[in-house]
């Protein structure tokens, strides 16, 4: 199965890869104003037929907005971006982390800005002051002195010294709002926007920082991007165009909790959701169409509480499954692919049991016992937050979840400087690990840049390289709570009691491999570390 | 009410919270009225349904003075007592109309 992959692209994985990321962020950006008028329109249109709906009404609400919302995306063509947009630019770039000084500086020269750096805030106040902007790279020549301030500049909040937060006030009074400014912070939850757009921010986004999002993020911030800035912008709105696929069922009766539900829901990215206000209408949506990743139900409601409600759609479920198994069983008797048959039947039956996670306002000791006894996989209580929601849906809901019952496509990042290693490392996997998908970086920093978009399972580095080594790379992924469970492998030719071997293996590697080692021993650590 | 942390925790913005609030504001006023009429006809259960709807909301919007008081009525309703509901009631009435009030002055 998994060796189609590489059968139907005999080229480079690196390259497919890389090529299609120019196009994917073009129809990306694309669609992120259509969506949002999708999504409202879509909003008006399901509460009224809703209503319909618990009167007896006919008609589907999924069937409905379907068509609706390919209409809208058929008429409407996503209008090219300007590239060049963002060309020698200067931007100020302020982190005490050297990695992520270098590895911002490197996505902003993609876009062919020109980065300035500081390292606190006290040297970007100074720079500012002087109005010394030296754009070494820039089309001025070296140490010509650029007269205004920097369109844009993006904040570390973590900053020794004067803190972020302190920072960009400073800098609103002295550039008078000339400068816009994007946050940077390296707690994913912390939601700080609503402490950043008081401290004069414009864009909020929490690192490893994405190539793809940050440049997005200037061109918005700017005003360069198809969306106006209005508010602060944070990586959740422009996450709202990478709509996740999944579809979700929320029983809840109180109006206002039902409101929140929708616009959490909605912010997280999960523009698919369903809001019923009893456990019976839940029932009723499910026995009508099971295709919901999964249900988030309150406990307390009228006509039927959460808990009943739960017991009806198992009750309903493993009725229809065996069906569904009955039915597949008899129709893979002429299938001579063993494996095909085996698949179907797991298939089917995993369609039978959709998660169920309870919502309650009263922590009451036995209630999780009791959610649990009555079919219920899980358990929150409110109030509501939004990282209780996106624990539920990573727990539950499988991430490849269209065709969940094949292994889950690990993702290697190999990062090695010597082209013919690079690709007899390639080959080599390909050959002996063809369900794998391969992404090459050439150093340390180059790595850096392709971490946030690729998020590998596991990384395969080289120890001695130029401009960034293998351990200060590690170091850097080490620090991010986004990759902790990312696995590391260095490789290299040094003897194991280098200093250089020791560094890497402080850093937090999960093995290193000796040079020259066997191609098999090379397959062997990966599998091991992957099964890990 | 600190809409700038509420909007912080729930990671939505400002204007999300508002439009939160006053849909609050208009289910509670009704709920109040609801529960307070309740009490009258001593109906228990009616009772305890608005108690429990005022409960949810508030608990959600992070409102927990009347997250809680609304709990202790919601717990004795829910037994289909009645004692000591209207003083309760009352209280909650108070807490909410000057809710109201500061909700006013801010937007």
């Amino acid at each position: 199965m998994g060796g189609d992959m590489w059968a139907q692209s005999p080229g480079n994985c690196q390259l497919s890869i890389e090529d299609c990321m120019p196009s994917r962020v073009h129809t990306q950006t694309g669609r992120l104003k259509d969506d949002k008028t999708v999504i409202k329109n879509q909003s008006n249109h399901q509460s009224s037929i809703t209503n319909h709906q618990s009167k007896g009404g006919p008609g589907s609400v999924f069937y409905f907005t379907a068509t609706f919302k390919k209409d809208i995306k058929a008429s409407k063509q996503p209008a090219p971006l300007n590239i060049d947009a963002l060309k020698g630019k200067p931007i100020l770039i302020v982190d005490d982390n050297e990695t992520a000084l270098i590895v911002a500086a490197e996505i902003v020269k993609r876009a062919k800005m020109v980065p300035v750096l500081a390292r606190s805030g006290e040297e970007a106040l100074d720079r500012l002051k002087r109005k010394s902007i030296v754009t070494g790279q820039s089309s001025l020549a070296k140490g010509e002195i650029n007269d205004h301030f920097p369109e844009i500049a993006l904040i570390d909040i973590a900053l020794p010294g004067i803190s972020g937060h302190e920072l960009a006030s400073k800098i609103s009074t002295l550039t008078s709002g000339e400068t816009k400014m994007i946050a940077l912070s390296g707690n994913l939850f912390s939601g700080a926007s609503a402490e950043s757009k008081k401290a004069g921010f414009s864009g909020f986004l929490p690192k490893p920082v994405r190539p793809k999002v940050l440049t997005d993020l200037i061109r918005t911030v700017l005003g360069l991007g198809e969306k106006q800035p209005q508010d602060i912008v944070t990586q959740h709105s422009i996450k709202e165009a990478v709509s996740h696929d999944i579809k979700i069922l929320y029983a809840e009766d109180n109006q206002v909790n039902q409101l929140l539900g929708k616009k959490i829901f909605k912010r997280m990215g999960y523009d698919n959701t369903e809001i019923v206000p009893d456990g019976l209408e839940a029932v009723n949506r499910i026995k009508k169409n099971s295709h919901y990743d999964i249900i988030f139900m309150d406990l307390q409601m009228p006509n039927m509480g959460g808990l009943e409600a739960t017991g009806a759609i198992r009750k309903w479920e493993t009725k229809d499954s065996s069906q569904v198994i009955a039915h597949s069983s008899q129709s893979t008797e002429n299938i001579e692919d063993p494996n095909l048959s085996a698949m179907s039947y797991q298939l089917s039956a995993q369609s039978g049991h959709i998660p169920i996670v309870a919502l309650t306002a009263n922590a009451m000791k036995g209630d999780r016992e009791m959610c649990i006894e009555a079919g219920m996989d899980d358990y929150m209580t409110k109030p509501f937050k939004r990282e209780d929601i996106q624990r539920m849906i990573s727990k539950w809901v499988p991430r490849t979840k269209a065709a969940p019952q094949v292994p889950k496509k690990a993702k290697i990042l190999l990062v090695e400087d010597e082209e013919k290693m690079r690709n007899s490392i390639i080959r080599l996997l390909r050959k002996e690990m063809p369900a794998t998908t391969v992404m090459t970086a050439e150093d340390g920093i180059d790595a850096s840049t392709k971490l946030g978009s690729f998020a590998p399972d596991l990384i395969l580095t080289d120890i001695m390289m130029p401009r960034m080594d293998g351990a200060e790379f590690v170091k850097y992924v080490r620090k991010t709570d986004r990759y902790a469970k990312t696995k590391i492998i260095a490789m290299t030719v040094l003897h194991k009691d280098d200093s250089r071997v020791l560094d890497i293996i402080n850093a937090g590697v999960e093995k290193v491999l000796y040079k020259t080692c066997e191609n098999e021993d090379i397959v062997l650590a990966i599998k091991d570390t992957l099964e890990d | 009410m600190e809409i700038d942390k509420l909007a912080e925790r729930l990671g939505l913005d400002v204007e999300d919270i508002i439009e939160l609030l006053e849909l609050y504001m208009e289910t509670t006023t009704s709920d109040l009225a609801q529960l307070k009429g309740a009490i009258e006809v001593k109906d228990a259960q009616l009772a305890h349904a608005k108690a429990h709807s005022i409960k949810g909301a508030s608990g959600n919007l992070g409102l927990d003075e009347i997250y809680e008081l609304a709990k202790e009525i919601d717990d004795i309703a829910r037994v289909n007592a009645l004692d000591g509901l209207k003083d309760m009631v009352q209280i909650l009435e108070e807490k909410f109309n000057s809710l109201v009030e500061e909700f006013e002055k801010k937007s």
